[in-house]
């Protein structure tokens, strides 16, 4: 995995406004909170919290605005009554190749036009639009979009990112700085901003400030590639080379393949004069270069600009349809992802769409039928299993959960979420306590949180192993020690092996 | 006689009361409300259409979009004839299939005929190779006392002898140089083994025929495959026999153990071990420096070094680069450009035998992020005692304007004043009317044009009429100008490094033959002293560890060194007449 795919010099300028699609976790999360809710009620709420997050990290991976909390919210039961509203009728795509790349792009700039048109008061369509402009080059455009989203609503955070992304594109990077700080002050928890906002520090060569701001993030986000990468680049900038090596050590735990974290630990460590180590690095980086140059290579003799062209225009349907179902207009919404999908036949922003929908509506067999697609889509994708874990969950189907957690692991081994959840469905059954201790274990190894010490703690208590869950307990208050739920805990359990204990 | 000559003159011989009188006027205009009230001072100022330079670049073009439509091309400053003045040699295009232009493109060589007139002189001095053209590079390779050119081509390259009378002929076949039917690039000549004979690099693009021409699109609009789309290409290394012969090494010397994408190129000893090392920029693949273990064998250590990738380990878009010590610690560093969307890299030499990406912490990255960046140099251009860039632009995309308002086809150039300390300022609003215009640029070379002590600029613009820039820039410091001769070494002394020591300011330069975006400039080592107004050392390290120092060399003047030889002596005041 490299940070940036600049290889491919021609294909820089469009590339840079792609817009991938991040496959939420979501239902696999829903899954977990369910299970550590019922165990845990105390730490449930937090949890939910946590989930929240989970959504909108999720929404602006996606490029999507955040869900408005005073927007009216969908049923749980029942479909909103305008689902009779009429649908959008499309065009049929030109059946000349070197037209359909044209066709698009003007039907994708038009969708998000028609999405600001229908929602004049509101912020997010602009941001589709802003997004779709970027993407086709215009970024004027995209940036007048995006402070058209902050005339409605001053408090967007991911509109100054955008404006941050422009200005960054553009070299101005004090411009760049200044925004991104703006959206920080307004949502400290937006993904990668913190990261971004480094990077431009860096390029304006404030190493000290960009350092501190990266201690900052891979404190709240341990597992954060970009943080950890970038800090050692930071500290490697300013001479400091053992906390360089640090950062790049930990960007290597996060991503053993990551080739450039080697190329900078090999660096520092021979300015450090740790020649043994910098060789090793050396040798490693060589390796998984070589691989990384023959996978661009061949990546770029495979560039599909038609390909690329339907793939951004099925997301901005796609995005277009997650507005209007939200605003309950469900029969548009269904038009613009049916549109998305037959773009792009294979096009997963849109079914990820109708996955959050169903999901809301808590039509949980449309939600599963979904994921099977998606999964059958993109069967290396380990989110897709988490998905359909979440919602054979939701079932109360523990079985088909289990079996696709253990599909997720086949796929990510590496998946905290997966071992968690594992782990969780376990001690709900009371099976495999054995089994549910490794997997908990794992899950804390991969991402140590409060919520796997406490997800630890119950199946150490479960098991009868009270000095375990104590000091699983105590893992937990030492990463968050403003808890106050965790002292409590840590209290009853403390009395209870007390008690054990007793004659 | 022209005000600059004049002033030149003069300089040489009354430098104080009439340099002061300048730099008071320089600093009366510079300081004037309205005029120049930005204190930079760098000022290069657009003479082009004073110049009678009418050459136009063509790249073949026809809409096919064949990659090697975007590479071309280099271009040299030297003195061919021997009068003292530099002249300029253009590389150009040539019709592609498709193309329907009925001019008839070729390289162009044109004479300075002093005060910014120039006269083009390809006809009669037989070097208008109508090949298609991409690099460039100069050097006395035969030692018989004048500059000899050879260019690289798509198609067999191209050497010219210097006949000393002001023609040369084709010595091609004859000195076994073709280096058969390959795209071309950055070349260079270099004493690989110091014996004394200029030997020969000619490193290749891409493996490209017009059978194999890539097609591609993005949103629809056509655009140029890259260097990723076609086999790579090694490199070929000639040894000189010294009986105007060259003899392919490039397998044993282990040159060609690599293929690869390469671009501009320069040579230097940047471990100061006494032998010259090849920096060879590759194409989105990684460069290669080729490290010279003293005998003339050689292996890539540029991952390793340092030199490969920028500091994030990524590749780059690479397309020039050049050498200079901009930091003034004795030790010789790489600026390198690249394509939009990248930073270009300073490669600061640590004096370890490695470079680290000093890009950041110097700004030298300045303005460069929205272009392709090409010709660029380490000049002097107000003789402060410190290294400035300039930086040639423009997109490679013709059609870039059509699908992104961020990238455009053409770009302003841009100057990145050393300001000390290892920083940079991007000062390319303050530094006069020749940042104004855009172009698509490529090549840049610089030379001193006007005989006025400092470095002017050309640039070859891709399909369009080049520019020049006289270098205005304030006149106060002093400055030195310092040509080598040698005896043991070649005549040109490629490969020597010259220290200039004037009080607390020490800088290092050496002579290239070949560098930048595949152009050729600099046989006449520049140096600003800034406020010295005396020099209390030079030192040249010959090719071979054969030091030499002279002390008490004159400011303001142009010296001739020969090797071996105790003191140095002035250039005399050019005649404006070919050499005998």
């Amino acid at each position: 995995m490299t940070k940036d795919p600049a290889n491919s010099k021609r294909r820089r300028a469009v590339r840079e406004s792609d817009t991938e699609i991040s496959r939420p976790r979501l239902l696999g999360l829903l899954a977990l909170l369910a299970v550590l809710g019922a165990i845990f009620p105390f730490a449930y709420s937090r949890l939910n919290r946590w989930r929240e997050r989970e959504e909108l990290a999720s929404r602006q991976m996606r490029g999507e605005a955040p869900v408005d909390a005073a927007a009216p919210a969908a049923n749980a039961k029942e479909l909103p009554a305008a689902q009779l509203d009429v649908p959008d009728t499309f065009a049929d795509l030109p059946a000349s190749r070197a037209e359909v790349t044209k066709f698009l792009k003007e039907e994708a700039i038009a969708t998000a036009k028609k999405v600001v048109a229908d929602f004049p008061t509101e912020f997010r369509p602009n941001g589709l639009l802003a997004i779709t402009y970027n993407r086709f080059g215009d970024a004027d455009e995209a940036e007048q979009c995006w402070q058209q989203c902050l005339t409605a609503n001053s408090r967007y955070a991911e509109a100054y990112s955008g404006l941050a992304a422009i200005a960054k594109s553009r070299g101005d990077n004090e411009k760049a700085v200044q925004y991104y700080r703006k959206s920080l002050e307004i949502d400290p928890s937006l993904p990668n901003v913190r990261a971004e906002l480094a990077e431009a520090l860096m390029s304006l060569n404030r190493m000290p400030e960009a350092a501190e701001l990266l201690e900052q993030e891979r404190r709240t986000a341990p597992t954060s590639l970009e943080a950890a990468y970038q800090l050692g680049q930071a500290y490697s900038q300013l001479k400091e080379y053992d906390k360089a090596i640090k950062g790049y050590e930990a960007a290597i735990a996060i991503d053993p393949n990551y080739a450039n974290a080697y190329y900078g630990l090999a660096n520092v460590c021979r300015r450090a004069g740790k020649t043994a180590q910098a060789a090793e690095a050396m040798k490693k980086f060589k390796e998984f270069k070589e691989t990384d140059i023959r996978a661009q290579r061949d990546q770029s003799r495979k560039f599909d600009d038609e390909g690329e062209v339907r793939k951004s225009a099925a997301f901005v349907h796609a995005v277009a349809g997650g507005i209007y179902a939200e605003a309950g207009r469900i029969r548009k919404a269904d038009s613009h992802w049916q549109r998305a999908i037959a773009i792009r036949p294979n096009d997963t922003a849109a079914r990820m769409q109708m996955v959050l929908f169903h999901q809301r509506h808590n039509r949980i067999a449309d939600v599963i039928r979904v994921l099977e697609e998606l999964r059958a889509i993109e069967p290396n994708d380990s989110g897709h299993c988490l998905n359909l874990a979440g919602a054979h969950l939701q079932l109360n189907d523990l079985r088909s959960a289990e079996s696709d957690y253990r599909s997720a692991l086949a796929i990510d081994p590496r998946s905290a979420v997966a071992c968690a959840s594992l782990a969780g469905i376990f001690l709900r059954t009371g099976e495999n306590l054995a089994e549910a201790r490794q997997m908990a274990q794992k899950a804390l190894e991969l991402e140590p949180t409060s919520q796997n010490c406490v997800l630890l703690a119950a199946i150490c208590q479960r098991s009868g192993d009270l000095p375990g869950a104590l000091e699983a307990i105590a893992r937990a208050r030492s990463l968050e020690p403003n808890n106050p739920n965790f002292r409590a805990i840590e209290s009853q359990m403390q009395a209870a092996l007390e008690k054990s204990r007793k004659p | 006689m022209g005000l600059t000559q004049q002033q030149g003159a003069l300089g040489n011989s009354v430098p104080g009361i009439l340099r002061a009188i300048a730099a008071f006027a320089w600093a009366m205009w510079a300081v004037a409300p309205g005029l120049g009230a930005e204190k930079c001072p760098i000022r290069l100022h657009e003479v082009t259409k004073e110049t009678g330079v009418s050459f136009r670049h063509t790249d073949g073009s026809s809409g096919r979009r064949f990659i090697v439509e975007t590479v071309t091309a280099g271009l040299a400053v030297f003195d061919y004839d021997g009068d003292g003045l530099a002249d300029i040699y253009y590389v150009n295009g040539a019709p592609l299939p498709g193309c329907t232009d009925p001019s008839k493109p070729k390289n162009a060589l044109y004479r300075n005929e002093g005060n910014w007139k120039f006269r083009d002189v390809t006809e009669e001095s037989g070097v208008g190779d109508a090949g298609f053209g991409m690099g460039v590079t100069v050097a006395d390779y035969d030692n018989d006392g004048d500059a000899d050119l050879y260019v690289s081509n798509f198609g067999p390259n191209v050497l010219y002898r210097n006949n000393g009378d002001g023609t040369f002929r084709n010595a091609t076949s004859e000195a076994g140089v073709a280096a058969g039917d390959t795209v071309g690039a950055g070349v260079a000549f270099l004493d690989i083994d110091k014996d004394g004979d200029l030997d020969l690099y000619a490193a290749n693009y891409v493996q490209f025929t017009f059978e194999t021409n890539v097609d591609r699109t993005v949103d629809g609009f056509p655009e140029y495959a890259g260097p990723k789309d076609y086999p790579h290409e090694p490199d070929l290394l000639f040894r000189n026999e010294g009986n105007g012969k060259f003899t392919d090494i490039s397998r044993e010397s282990g040159i060609a153990s690599v293929a690869s994408s390469g671009m501009g190129m320069v040579c230097a000893d940047f471990d100061r071990d006494g032998d010259t090392d090849i920096f060879v920029l590759n194409d989105v693949a990684g460069n290669s420096l080729w490290v010279n273990d003293g005998s003339g064998r050689f292996q890539n250590e540029a991952v390793e070094r340092g030199f490969a990738f920028n500091m994030n380990g990524h590749e780059l878009g690479a397309m020039g680069v050049d050498c200079g010590d901009y930091d003034n610690d004795g030790w010789l560093d790489f600026f390198m450009t690249s394509y939009s969307g990248e930073l270009p890299v300073l490669f600061h030499n640590l004096g370890d035998g490695f470079l680290e990406d000093a890009t950041l912490v110097s700004g030298a990255g300045a303005g460069s992020l929205q272009h392709v960046n090409w010709g660029n140099g380490f000049i002097d251009f107000d003789h402060d005692g410190l290294s400035d860039l300039f930086i040639a632009n423009g997109h490679l995309q013709d059609n870039i304007d059509q699908y992104s308002d961020t990238y455009t086809y053409k770009a302003r150039n841009l100057v990145l004043r050393n300001i000390g300390g290892g920083r940079f300022s991007n000062v390319s609003e303050q530094a006069g009317d020749g940042l104004l215009p855009k172009h698509s640029g490529r090549g840049a070379v610089f030379g001193d044009l006007d005989l006025d002590g400092d470095e002017d600029v050309v640039i070859l613009n891709s399909r369009e009429a080049s520019t020049l820039l006289r270098n205005d820039s304030d006149p106060r410091n002093h400055w030195v100008r310092i040509e080598l001769r040698g005896l043991q070494a070649s005549r040109d002394a490629v490969g020597a490094q010259v220290t200039v020591v004037a009080g607390d300011l020490s800088q290092v330069r050496e002579v290239h033959s070949g560098r930048g975006y595949q152009s050729h400039w600099g046989s006449q080592l520049d140096f600003g002293l800034g406020s010295h107004d005396r020099i209390d050392r030079v030192e040249v390290r010959w090719l071979g560890g054969a030091v030499q120092t002279i002390a008490n060399l004159g400011i303001d003047r142009r010296w001739v060194i020969f090797e071996g030889r105790p003191d140095a002596v002035p250039l005399e005041r050019p005649t404006g007449k070919p050499q005998d």
